[in-house]
């Protein structure tokens, strides 16, 4: 039902929130895991041992996504050392809060760049370097997380509204692209999660700064968590998930 | 991560299809399930033999969900043998081919309420009958089975498509109107799929009287025809402790389409 036995994924942004819950389910569920970091070296090789400790092989791998030659060094070294990888998981990100939600006029052109970086031309880069790889493989998958940011467009989130659309287009026209390789691209759109990110997020906006406070008034009373996200990723890249490809699957409660 | 064990569905035209292959992934997944059928007692009786080979509760019952009198009947009758139904799947339905994909300027008034009925009437039944109660659980999910043919707006397809779209309609504003109780309400919608349904769509296309679904898989998504349990496998996701967080969503397990 599961079953990943035999497969390898590359997640980046693997070292906390939802790209480490990402890798903690896929290795779950068996497949043996690539992870990606930018800075927090300790974080990640923590995943590591985790995905160790439930009997799959792991490494980590330090880049920056935006940087196009990290990427392909970090690729080639990943194919070196697992073989065949036929999972991508573009999770890595930056969010607006990350640059104190400015607004589009607002934003400095170093703000701009950073966010397009992380957001779009990180998967630009991860799909160029994995994707022609990955056609070997029977069946292979492509998941980007994006966000409820994309639906709702709101002031002062359009630096990652942005990079989320254009992450989202990459992923619909991939789908249609690959097909013919076996090849499943979707995308996975979180609303609030208890994260990093979403902790950092709440600070900026009306209301609790603390994630619990904000539970009784969430979706089904408890903000998103991670494994909430991981989960659905884990069904898409599943022989489950095996006749879905090209779809946005909002993972938010509902909404608010 | 399933574990649908002390959850209680009711599946529409469970007898044979999209149908079965949810009661029998159900089951698997841990859950009783009450087998609701329109006309084919002994495929109905079949699936519950299934259900309770793999260790479940399985009872069937009789009712055209387009008769609201039956509805009420079979849910009531269901829930005293059961006991209370947390998982409603809207599976029943009627395709275009069945009233030969009428033109909507051509279709009989009784062409359009057999497809109303069906389609639209038979989850607002279940939908009234059920939901109630179901707020009462922790947790409760309705899953409305759908179509692509919402996207596509074919012509011949336009009493599907606006019985179709008229249900996701209900399906999004009662995900909002439940979601404090606890109810998740969804929607899964499916391309072709190699069922009855699917093989009376092709017929009426190629004018074939015997189809074989195997002639087909070469020119679909990934080489295959989606089968019953592709669907199925989004349905038990979604009612399960995985799907939790999604509500108020359209999946189209499809292949990407044509």
């Amino acid at each position: 039902m599961m079953g990943l036995e035999g497969r390898t994924a590359l997640v980046t942004g693997g070292s906390r929130g939802i790209g480490r819950a990402i890798c903690l389910r896929l290795a779950n569920d068996d497949a043996d895991v690539a992870i990606n970091f930018a800075n927090s070296n300790d974080a990640a090789n923590e995943v590591a041992e985790e995905v160790r400790a439930l009997g799959r092989r792991a490494e980590v791998y330090q880049a920056d996504v935006a940087d196009e030659a990290a990427v392909n060094a970090m690729c080639e070294q990943a194919i070196a050392d697992f073989g065949q990888i036929d999972i991508l998981i573009n999770n890595a990100g930056i969010g607006s809060s990350g640059v104190n939600r400015p607004t589009i006029t607002g934003a400095t052109r170093e703000q701009w760049e950073l966010l397009i970086g992380a957001n779009l031309w990180g998967p630009i880069n991860m799909c160029r370097a994995l994707v022609p790889h990955m056609r070997a493989a029977d069946r292979s998958d492509v998941i980007m997380i994006s966000s409820v940011a994309s639906l709702n467009m709101g002031p002062r989130m359009g630096l990652y509204s942005v990079g989320k659309v254009g992450a989202e287009a990459l992923a619909h026209t991939l789908a249609k692209e690959e097909r013919e390789h076996g090849m499943r691209v979707n995308i996975v759109a979180p609303g609030l999660v208890d994260t990093d990110m979403g902790r950092k997020l709440i600070t900026l906006l009306p209301g609790p700064d603390d994630m619990r406070e904000r539970d009784a008034s969430s979706p089904f009373g408890f903000v998103c968590t991670p494994a909430d996200i991981a989960a659905e990723v884990a069904h898409l890249v599943s022989e489950d998930g095996r006749y879905i490809t090209n779809q946005r699957i909002y993972v938010n409660g509902g909404g608010f | 991560m399933a574990g649908l064990d002390g959850r209680t569905a009711l599946v529409t035209g469970g007898s044979r299809g999209i149908g079965r292959a949810i009661c029998v992934r159900l089951a698997t997944d841990g859950a009783d399930v009450a087998i609701n059928y329109a006309n084919n007692a002994e495929a109905a009786n079949e699936v519950a033999e299934e259900v309770r080979a793999l260790g479940r509760r399985a009872e069937v019952y009789r009712a055209d969900v387009a008769d609201r009198a039956a509805v009420d009947a079979m849910c009531s009758q269901a829930t005293s043998d059961l006991g209370r139904i947390d998982i409603l799947v809207n599976n029943a339905g009627l395709g275009s081919a069945y009233v030969n994909r009428p033109k909507i300027t051509e279709a009989t008034g009784e062409q359009y309420q057999t497809l109303l009925g069906a389609n639209l009437w038979g989850p607002i039944h279940t939908v009234q009958a059920l939901v109630p109660q179901m707020r009462e659980a922790d947790r409760g999910d309705v899953v409305m089975i759908s179509s692509v043919a919402t996207d596509n707006m074919a012509p011949g397809y336009g009493l599907y498509a606006l019985s179709k779209a008229a249900l996701e309609a209900m399906a999004h504003t009662l995900a909002k109107e439940e979601r404090e109780h606890g109810i998740r309400v969804n929607i899964v919608a499916p391309g072709l799929v190699d069922t009855d349904m699917g093989k009376a769509l092709i017929s009426a296309l190629t004018g074939q009287d015997e189809v074989d679904m195997r002639d087909r898989d070469d020119s679909s998504p990934f080489g295959y025809v989606c089968a019953p349990a592709d669907i199925a496998a989004t349905v038990a996701h979604l009612v399960s402790e995985d799907g939790r967080y999604i509500t108020n969503q359209k999946i189209r397990v499809n292949g990407g389409g044509f």
